[in-house]
């Protein structure tokens, strides 16, 4: 009698833990949890704008560049890393978390996507989200990295490119994968090969421009040819990307009283990127001062200058970003770049005419209306040196320009930079070893990666 | 009755979950059989009878035997037994450790009418204590681990309002500590013996009524509790698993018990808080921040916006500087506010005395077939700050025994709370993010004052020329517009059926189910500041027209969330207790399911009108730009849900084995599972095991000790583990909504794959003495216990190129060490008429961490203490500095050493920091010996109790001066006054010299030098009660049992302590608790 009780209880038990348990504990601890397993999954971790489209950190070249300046005692009220960024010390660059680290971030993110997204056969009728997907992740790693490049290396020279430090390539998302630096040869080829691999796969244009598509691709191509110094190519894609988008916004249609007076997302902007990196504090317009030689140059009639800037003690500041929120800089693509890159290349390749219809065709958006005289010039030497003085001008704060400085002093620009603070004159001349910011000095400690020569 | 109806049919709702069919399915199965059992034992006549003590406790795990015959059984936890005799006139012998020995002759015995046995104490013997696991009652004589046990009389000692507040300093082993860190993994002002994990959870597990307990401890009244166990060593976990690894505190309620007479207990009192002390912060004297406000305007750091918010001073220099005011009106007016104190403003406007009341109530009896406990508690506490909070809690429970062999017990416990927030505390209200120490609330007359919080006076004097709502805040009355209420109703209900299959052999069944629903809201009223300030911020006046548009409208904001726990435990344990001669036995076996689901959500709505609950849609898609700098912004859209569920599965048993009263063999083993996700199913179980053994030197016959008539070994090891919830083989996504930019939905990466996490492991031993000499003059014991963990986790530094989004991944890296030493003495000084009793607790504790992967290279950074800093040959908690050289006597700059020498190079200094011995070692931050000593003295009614408690061998690190803070932040520190100022002060001061433009890494480097660290050693009263009895008056003991009257003060401060400045290491950074006095009175009849 008792071993039979004893035994239907005993069974019971053994029954409830070991048949049932499995599937019980197999529940989700959190409904929002989820493994990445579908192509919906992965368009959404792309989807994060947040952390995708803002704080990917190039910060630190535009807080090098000269676009702006401090007042001493707003310098003096900064921490060490910002001062050190501003008076080009190469020393005690930050540890974590620092511009590498947001680059790598958006990298890995993209990573993740790649490794997934391959696991995943898209049907007939998921064929184009799964095409978006793989072409976004490509493109969002390539974006990564170019501006890896733009701030911790040398500008790009195709006699010492393959000696020339490079980025670290990272193609999967495995943790443990080493962290090599590559020479910059490599690295633009990564780069460049990411984008092309990414334009089949992108729409035309995206349905959000948070979103990468074709003809923000073929700008972003544009931009690393160019800043390679290799027109034809920048030019080719440059005009890709024009016959997909061309819209300027006419600068008479806005209201330059506003704090914003651009909104976000305007009709000019190819792709939406933001700089919420770990120094734009300093060259947030709440403390940088725009240089007031470069203010000078602005023509009364030229609406940029009071669409971009204000005036308010001590000085001149900037509200031009093609963004609305915190001061916080618009870094991504839009079309007045395109046609800049599209006019210098027809330029430098002697095709005058061209060159200055592309100019004018954007500025006289930007003149009062009734106001703008067509640019002339008799050369294209001399065209050329209008659109870089114009570019400069236009693309102010969207954090190239310390690329273009690179760039350019590479074709004898011969641009000398000079900081005055608390009396003390700092100077970056062309060329400067600086000119390849510090890489971090624990990712140096900790991967035994070369650092750059100081 | 009626709450259990009430439980009962939410119980059915329940059993209709699919996640508990199982569950269902068990119940019936196991009901059905029982109901159809055929009648059990022997021939003969069965005899019940409940056992009692003179004061009608029910007494557990008495033995009673039939005189000269080998039938035995015994009592219940409940007192209650049942033993078959062969015929009338047989003599049942009832013994029990604590009590005198008794012989019933039965003559005649009905079975209607139970035996009612009361048994007396034996005053010379130990007091017979019944340990609680919450799986099963083990008399602490016959544990072999390490159990503390706290009685109601001792819980009764403190009077605060819950429960885990009794417990300070009447536990050996448990250190309260307010100053550390609360994290995800840490949300307990307590632990228990030291921690066992690094970066782990390290709180105990909390059990009441024998189920982990998941809601607000705040939810139960004391009064309803009978004792706490404290389960402190390996056998702990062993018994409770994953969650115990920390030690468990087992809270046990009062209890009804069959055949017990019906008796009303009753308890109510007063307790009144001073105001806290404000003075005790270290606030900037007024006049010195005014003069760094007026340097740092003439030096130009101060940013005058027409629009932001200038302090006070600010806006006087300014006026000055444009030439606005005179230099004489100026200095008047600077001078008028250096004379100004903030703290005597919230003092005089907003701080208060605080009353809390407490009533509370019970029923408690029982017949044959049935016992009961009802019980209804109300607790009224108005705060500090008129904050408000109302408890009221009910509890019934029911034992009904239905047949001989089987009993069910019903209970309920239901408590509802209610709060309402209060004025603004120290501390809140800045003017542009900056803690002014000298702002005022109200004028000479006591009529409000607005205070500048985001936007200047002039600007909000001035924008929108009259179209807008005042823009002013008025500290002194917003806080009514602005009020935040919460409700909580909560219910504990539990059913639980207990059938003897066999003699010996039982069978407990036992539901839980616990349901928490908490709604708060938030309204924030159109005269409040919140939303005077976001209507005018998202108002458009059009230029030309001037007409308004009012993008938030007009009306009250009403913030609401609702969030709810249900939990539901299954537990069926499987009974043996059987005795054998010489041998006896106790064992169970048993299984569990229990499942957590938390939920949650809110909503915020606009233009909401209370009187005919209207509410107005607004655009949460679009950005408007705001009324005062343009910037574009979304109305705060405030839509949430949350579910997070979690699940559990155990399989656990014991067992312990003694032979003659004197050896004692004890084991224990449980495995647990849970749905981890992302995680394989063979890798979310995990084993816990532990075993014992005990040794009662003072049975043996060559033992003859007159010193100590009682001494006991007892030993256990046993090993536990921990699994990081975050430990994930794949990467896993989270989706957290609509970007507000695009509308689409998005998903972050919640956890990077880390596949190569193990299990933490816990070892654990425990050897302890118990003794006592002959009267119990002096009993107590002695324990040693050692903790050892390996493969603990712990960040790691992580190549970040590899773009995880930290610098850190958890790794298993660390292994840890601690020893302790709980020491329990009580002693009995004088007993006779006038008594007094000592009871002594000292607990020694020491541990390091063993090791701890960190490359070389990594920069060590000394902190407060009030985090783990894991360092190889340093304890968990420890302070780690800079070496200070002391002061310049040049320029008052801090100085520290750089390979030996001395050095103001505060980066190098920095970056020198590679290892700990880079750095100076000051001392654990948590004590190394603590403990209290409670002297209690009685004398016809009156009894005095009173309470000292010690912390020693300890340091903390102080706040003081930070310039870059006060700088950019306006954050101040009375130190500044300490500050050297002229060539010698170095001499007098350790406080650096001001510097404008502030140095980099110089502040960080005082901050954490060893100047500013202090020795926390301190002895402090922890409470006195005085209480007086005053039944010897009443003339009839029928009415009153007792009749109590008691006043009792604690949190009365430091006694003594190490450091000479006024700093009570309990509170470096924060107000001390206030004194607290109580006046009540209990009583039952």
């Amino acid at each position: 009698m008792k071993n039979k009780y004893l035994s239907i209880i005993s069974f019971i038990l053994v029954i409830f833990l070991f048949n049932s348990c499995k599937k019980y504990l197999d529940a989700k601890p959190d409904k929002t949890l989820e493994i990445p397993s579908t192509i919906s999954d992965l368009q959404a971790i792309l989807d994060y704008d947040n952390f995708l489209n803002t704080g990917n950190g190039i910060s630190f070249g535009e807080a090098s560049a000269d676009n702006y300046y401090l007042p001493d005692a707003v310098f003096n009220s900064q921490n060490n890393e910002n001062q050190n960024a501003y008076i080009w010390s190469n020393t005690n660059y930050s540890d974590y978390p620092n511009d590498w680290a947001s680059i790598y971030n958006i990298i890995n993110v993209a990573n993740v996507v790649l490794d997934n997204i391959d696991k995943i056969h898209a049907t007939t009728i998921d064929q184009n989200d799964w095409n978006n997907v793989k072409g976004s992740a490509l493109f969002f790693r390539a974006s990564s990295l170019l501006k890896g490049v733009f701030t911790f290396c040398k500008a790009y020279d195709k006699a010492t490119s393959t000696s020339d430090f490079g980025m670290a390539i990272k193609l999967t998302s495995d943790p443990n994968s080493p962290t090599i630096r590559s020479n910059l040869q490599d690295t633009y080829n990564r780069i460049i090969s990411d984008i092309v691999e990414s334009i089949p796969l992108l729409p035309d244009l995206p349905i959000q421009v948070e979103r990468p598509a074709k003809a923000s691709a073929y700008a972003l191509l544009a931009r690393t040819y160019l800043s390679m110094r290799i027109y034809d190519s920048c030019a080719k894609y440059a005009n890709l990307s024009l016959e997909l988008k061309n819209d300027l916004l006419d600068y008479n249609t806005i209201n330059t009283s506003l704090n914003y007076p651009f909104g976000r997302f305007n009709k000019e902007v190819l792709f939406n990127d933001v700089d919420g990196g770990s120094s734009n504090y300093i060259v947030s317009p709440y403390y940088a001062i725009v240089d007031s030689t470069l203010y000078n140059s602005y023509d009364s009639n030229d609406i940029r200058k009071t669409a971009f800037f204000t005036s308010q003690p001590p000085g001149v500041r900037f509200k031009g970003m093609y963004f609305n929120q915190n001061r916080q800089l618009f870094i991504g693509l839009a079309t007045d770049e395109v046609y800049l890159m599209r006019a210098e290349c027809y330029a430098r390749s002697g095709n005058k005419d061209s060159a200055l219809a592309d100019l004018n065709h954007l500025m006289v958006t930007r003149w009062k209306a009734g106001t703008f005289i067509p640019f002339t010039a008799s050369d294209a030497q001399e065209v050329l040196s209008i659109i870089l003085t114009e570019r400069r001008k236009e693309l102010i704060f969207r954090s190239i320009r310390w690329m273009d400085i690179k760039r350019l002093n590479k074709e004898g620009a011969n641009i000398t930079l000079t900081r005055i603070v608390n009396g003390q004159t700092y100077t970056l001349p062309p060329n400067d070893n600086r000119f390849a910011l510090a890489l971090p000095a624990d990712i140096i400690k900790m991967t035994g990666m070369p650092q750059n020569p100081l | 009755m009626l709450i259990n109806l009430k439980c009962n049919s939410e119980l059915f709702k329940l059993l209709k979950q699919d996640a508990m069919k199982k569950v269902k399915y068990f119940f019936i199965i196991t009901i059905f059989t029982l109901l159809n059992k055929t009648v059990l034992g022997q021939p003969g006549i069965n005899v019940t009878g409940t056992i009692l003590s003179t004061d009608s406790r029910p007494i557990a795990e008495a033995t009673i035997m039939i005189k000269h015959q080998s039938a035995r059984a015994t009592s219940a936890t409940d007192g209650s037994f049942t033993i078959t005799i062969r015929s009338k006139n047989d003599t049942l012998v009832i013994s029990h450790i604590g009590y005198a020995t008794r012989e019933i002759r039965i003559t005649s015995f009905n079975n209607d009418k139970p035996l009612i046995i009361e048994m007396n104490k034996k005053s010379t013997e130990l007091e017979e204590v019944i340990i609680n696991t919450g799986l099963q009652h083990i008399p602490k004589d016959r544990a072999t681990g390490s159990f503390d046990y706290i009685d109601n009389k001792t819980l009764n000692l403190q009077v605060g309002s819950t429960i885990l507040d009794r417990l300070k300093g009447v536990s050996s082993g448990i250190l309260f500590d307010d100053t550390k860190l609360q994290s995800s993994t840490k949300k307990l002002n307590f632990n228990i013996r030291g921690l066992s994990t690094i970066n782990g959870n390290q709180d105990p597990l909390i059990v009441l009524d024998n189920f982990p307990y998941d809601g607000d401890l705040s939810n139960i009244n004391p009064n309803d509790i009978e004792s706490i166990s404290i389960l402190k060593d390996a056998a702990a976990a062993s018994i409770w698993g994953t969650r115990a690894g920390n030690g468990v505190v087992v809270i046990t309620s009062k209890k009804g018990s069959l055949n017990q007479p019906m008796q009303i207990e009753f308890n109510s009192n007063v307790v009144i808080a001073q105001k806290p002390d404000l003075f005790y912060l270290p606030q900037m004297n007024s006049g010195d921040y005014i003069n760094v406000e007026q340097m740092l305007f003439n030096k130009g750091q101060v940013n005058t916006s027409t629009i932001y918010a200038l302090s006070p001073a600010d806006e006087i220099f300014q006026k000055r500087l444009d030439g606005d005011i005179t230099a004489e009106d100026s200095a008047k007016s600077i001078n008028a506010l250096k004379n100004t104190d903030i703290r005597d403003q919230y003092n005089k406007y907003f701080y208060q005395p605080s009353v809390n009341q407490q009533y509370s109530i019970n029923v408690r009896g029982g017949s044959k077939n049935n016992s009961y406990f009802l019980s209804a508690g109300y607790d009224n506490d108005i705060g500090n700050l008129n904050e408000k909070n109302d408890r009221f809690s009910l509890k019934a429970e029911n034992t009904f025994k239905i047949t001989k062999n089987l009993q069910i017990l019903i209970g309920a416990l239901y408590t509802n709370t209610q709060t309402v927030s209060g004025r603004p505390a120290y501390g809140s209200i800045t003017v542009g993010y900056k803690p002014l120490p000298y702002l005022s609330f109200a004028d000479a007359n006591g009529n409000a004052l607005p205070v500048d919080v985001y936007y200047r006076g002039g600007y909000t004097d001035t924008a929108g020329a009259g179209k807008l709502l005042n823009w002013k805040y008025y500290p002194l009355d917003d806080y009514e517009h602005s009020v935040t209420k919460t409700g909580l109703n909560s219910l504990l209900a539990n059913i639980a059926l207990q059938y003897r299959i066999a003699k010996g052999l039982n069978v407990d069944v036992t539901f839980n189910y616990q349901k928490q629903e908490q709604g708060t809201n938030t309204m924030n009223d159109m005269q409040s500041y919140f939303t005077r300030n976001i209507i005018n911020t998202f108002t458009q006046i059009d230029a030309s027209s001037g007409m308004v548009n009012n993008i938030v409208p007009l009306g009250s904001i009403l913030a609401e969330s609702n969030s709810t726990v249900l939990s539901n435990n299954f537990r069926a344990v499987l009974n043996f207790n059987r005795a054998f001669g010489n041998h006896s036995i106790s064992a169970l076996v048993g299984s569990e399911a229990r499942q957590t689901d938390n939920s949650s959500q809110s909503n915020t709505v606009y233009g909401y009108d209370e009187n005919t609950l209207t509410t107005i849609p607004v655009d949460f898609s679009n950005q408007y730009p705001s009324y005062a700098d343009g910037g574009y912004s979304q109305i705060p859209y405030g839509v949430a849900f949350t579910e997070t569920l979690n699940r559990f599965v155990s399989l656990f048993g014991n067992a312990s084995y003694t032979f003659k009263d004197r050896y004692i063999l004890s084991g224990s083993f449980r495995k647990d599972a849970s749905n981890l996700f992302g995680v394989n199913t063979n890798d979310k179980w995990n084993p816990f095991w532990s075993a014992g053994v005990s040794w009662e030197i003072s049975k043996e016959s060559f033992y003859n000790s007159s010193l100590f008539p009682l001494l006991k070994l007892r030993i256990t090891y046993g090993s536990s583990g921990n699994v990081d919830q975050t430990k994930s083989a794949v990467t896993v996504i989270q989706y957290q909504g609509a970007s507000p930019n695009t509308n689409l939905p998005f998903a972050t990466i919640n956890q990077f794959a880390n596949p190569d996490l193990k299990w933490e492991e816990s070892v654990t031993t425990n050897a302890a003495l118990d003794f006592a000499t002959s009267k119990q003059t002096i009993s107590g014991s002695i324990e040693y216990y050692r903790k050892k963990g390996e493969n603990l986790f712990g960040p790691s530094p992580v190549d970040y190129t590899a773009g995880i989004n930290s610098n850190v991944v958890t790794r298993n890296i660390a292994s840890m060490e601690g020893n302790g030493l709980d020491l329990t003495l009580r002693s009995k000084n004088i007993d006779g008429a006038f008594k007094w009793e000592t009871n002594l607790l000292l607990s020694l504790y020491k541990d390091e961490t063993t090791s701890y992967f960190y490359p070389q290279g990594s920069v060590y950074s000394p902190g407060f203490g009030n985090g783990i800093s894991p360092m190889v040959g340093k304890p968990l908690y420890a302070i780690l500095s800079y070496k200070s050289a002391g002061l310049d006597p040049a320029t008052g700059d801090p100085r520290g050493y750089l390979n030996k020498q001395v050095s103001e190079d505060y980066y190098s200094i920095y970056y020198a920091a590679t290892n700990v011995d880079s750095l100076m070692y000051n001392g654990p931050s948590t004590p190394r010996i603590f403990g209290s000593v409670g002297n209690s003295f009685s004398w016809k009614g009156f009894s005095l109790t009173a309470y000292i408690s010690y912390k020693l061998g300890y340091y903390f690190r102080k706040e003081s001066i930070n310039y870059d803070l006060l700088f950019n932040q306006g954050i101040g520190n009375s130190d500044f006054s300490k500050r050297w100022q002229h060539p010698g002060d170095e001499l007098k001061t350790q406080v650096p010299s001001m510097v404008y433009p502030n140095i980099g890494g110089r502040d960080n480097f005082y901050t954490l030098s060893d100047a500013t660290v202090l020795k926390g050693d301190n002895i402090r009263w922890q409470f006195i009660n005085l209480s007086y009895d005053f039944t010897r008056w009443l003339t009839s003991k029928k009415l009153f049992k007792m009749l109590q009257l008691y006043i009792n003060a604690s949190n009365l401060g430091i006694i003594w302590k190490a450091n000479k400045e006024n700093i009570d290491p309990d509170f470096p950074s924060s107000m001390p608790t206030p004194k607290t006095y109580a006046i009540g009175l209990r009583g039952n009849f």
